[in-house]
């Protein structure tokens, strides 16, 4: 499993159990389609630090870096390029 | 109040008056009839001579009301009115329900005594024969002699109990006056004839029940009895329709939209009226009860157990807004849209609706409850609904939601009432309710829906609902299916059990 799927089927297994992994669309707006508020954000940012191994910084902690999937592949695409 | 009902004369004073002068109309309408959804069926003349057995019957019973729990037969109506005619107030009981909580309702009633047939016998038998209160078989009431003399009147003919929110019921005592107002109104406003025939749908133990049975028989009409079996089935409740010739319906939104379903293509030109009240009416069934009932006036009724109906609003076949507005208050009723504190607010602003009607309950049989429940502003007694309306520039008055329907969910003020009005309007939902799970510590919004049978998603739920509806108001988990939602015995979804539904999962 690719990393983005691994967190795709964190999310709805989390946040949306009525959604299957495959059919949440990469550009769905997380926040405002209700699957993620700020406490949801934290838990989101706990899986990919803990299960991802993924470092995110304090000024990271900003809903809008997680609207969407894409989204958050945009944020983990940056730091691997960051780290390369 | 319009000239025609002023000029009503006064008004059945006690429950036998009431009970008499619906006697003497089904004895002026000897063509009618009272049909049963599984063939029973008994002539007004028959069933002036069951009501004359009953109440032979009831010789000898100590002074109190008479519980009734027996399912919806002809014969059991015949028992109402023979209740009334002995100038006892009748208490129905729904046979549906749990053991538990009929016997926590007689408890409370202490009633004078039982009248069953034989699957309530069986059930009520402990009960009754623990507390020494008569039981008495229905069926086994066949003696022909002259009835006793109606006794004095105790002053109340209906006595209804509703779930309270504590699961302890409430006892709610309505005078014969108050039937007969409504009575008057509903003839007049819907010119009811001997040649009607009411489809009645509620269970006797619903106050829904006394506009098709009370009103109905009042002018000697016909009525077409929906038990329990017929009441869940849209097909059933068609067949008993044009069965019975039936020509004004009277149903729950849910009932309707059960029919409606179930009509495939036919459509009933006989039916001249339909009616329907207790639950808010998803846009998508009212179009269809236009279809299927292409010749009736389709009216929106608003009430509670505890004033009767208060409100109506005639539905406009182009143009139907959405949600529907409650309308215009029945020509008796007076009401106020207060503040919390109980002030008028300025017209147009959001407030609780105060009733003042003749239709009123007397009261609870808890006092405090009783005090609770109404409120006085300009020396006139009003009921608290409990709603949250809005009087428009349009002079109709605007349902928002149940004062307890607005909730916090993680700090934010949702309306709940106001999520299903939107949730509902996306083609495909038959029935939804959203409704609070508490899941740990965390409070959450959840919605369950029936559908058309057509695929839809959460996805798409949440897609609808992100077009109007703020990120909080927007439920967490969707439980979809094509399966009609829980009832309770009024007919209305039942949230508390789709709740602990959704934590069972």
């Amino acid at each position: 499993m690719t990393q983005i799927a691994r967190i795709r089927a964190f999310i709805c297994a989390e946040f949306a159990p009525d959604i299957q992994p495959q059919d949440l669309p990469a550009d769905l707006d997380l926040i405002q389609s209700g699957i993620i508020d700020s406490l949801g954000v934290l838990k989101l940012v706990a899986f990919l630090e803990d299960d991802c191994g993924i470092a995110i910084a304090p000024e990271e902690l900003d809903a809008e870096l997680y609207q969407s999937l894409d989204a958050i592949a945009a944020l983990i695409d940056g730091k691997t390029a960051n780290a390369a | 109040m319009t000239q025609h009902m002023k000029d009503i004369a006064g008004l059945a004073p006690t429950g036998a008056a009431f009970a008499e002068a619906l006697l003497s109309a089904i004895g002026r309408a000897p063509g009618g009839r009272v049909a049963g959804g599984c063939g029973a069926v008994l002539t007004h003349d028959d069933m002036l001579a069951r009501v004359a057995q009953i109440r032979v019957g009831m010789a000898g019973l100590p002074d109190g009301p008479v519980a009734i729990c027996a399912a919806k037969r002809p014969d059991t109506i015949a028992a109402v009115l023979a209740v009334l005619a002995d100038g006892r107030a009748y208490a129905p009981l729904d046979p549906g329900h749990p053991e538990d909580r009929l016997t926590g309702i007689l408890d409370l009633l202490r009633p004078a005594a039982l009248l069953v047939d034989a699957l309530a016998e069986d059930r009520l038998r402990g009960w009754a024969s623990a507390a020494g209160v008569a039981l008495r078989r229905l069926d086994a009431l066949t003696v022909r002699a002259e009835p006793p003399c109606p006794r004095p009147d105790g002053g109340l003919a209906a006595l209804l109990h509703t779930s309270g929110s504590t699961g302890v019921p409430k006892q709610v005592r309505i005078a014969a006056p108050a039937l007969d107002q409504f009575n008057a109104w509903v003839r007049w406003e819907f010119g009811l004839r001997p040649q009607d025939c009411l489809l009645s749908h509620a269970p006797l133990a619903f106050d829904l029940s006394f506009l098709d049975i009370f009103a109905g028989l009042s002018v000697g009409a016909s009525l077409a009895l929906a038990d329990a079996e017929t009441a869940r089935s849209g097909e059933r409740l068609l067949r008993l329709i044009r069965e019975a010739g039936v020509t004004v319906v009277q149903a729950a939104p849910s009932a309707l939209a059960l029919m409606v379903r179930a009509a495939e293509g036919q459509c009933f030109p006989a039916v001249r009226a339909v009616l329907f009240a207790g639950e808010p009416m998803p846009a998508p069934v009212l179009r269809d009860i236009f279809r299927v009932f292409p010749a009736a006036r389709v009216v929106n009724v608003y009430g509670c157990t505890e004033t009767n109906d208060t409100f109506f609003y005639d539905v406009p076949r182009a143009d139907t807004p959405d949600p529907l507005p409650l309308g215009r208050p029945l020509p008796y009723v007076c009401h106020e849209v207060m503040t919390e504190e109980g002030h008028p607010v300025p017209i147009g602003e959001e407030g609780e609706l105060w009733v003042a009607c003749p239709t009123t309950m007397e009261g609870y049989s808890d006092p405090a409850l009783t005090a609770r429940a109404f409120g006085h502003w300009q020396g006139r007694r009003y009921y608290r609904s409990n709603d949250r309306v809005r009087l428009g520039e349009d002079g109709l008055m605007h349902f928002l939601g149940r004062a307890d329907s607005v909730q916090k969910i993680s700090g934010h003020r949702v309306d709940l009432a106001e999520v299903e009005a939107h949730l509902a309007r996306l083609p495909g939902v038959v029935e939804l309710a959203v409704y609070v799970v508490r899941r740990g510590d965390e409070a959450q919004l959840e919605c369950a829906v029936a559908t058309d049978g057509r695929a839809l998603g959460s996805l798409d739920l949440r897609r609808h609902a992100m077009t109007a509806l703020p990120a909080p108001a927007i439920p967490r988990r969707y439980a979809i299916s094509a399966q009609p939602l829980p009832k309770n015995s009024n007919g209305k979804i039942c949230r508390r059990m789709l709740a602990s539904l959704a934590l069972a999962v």
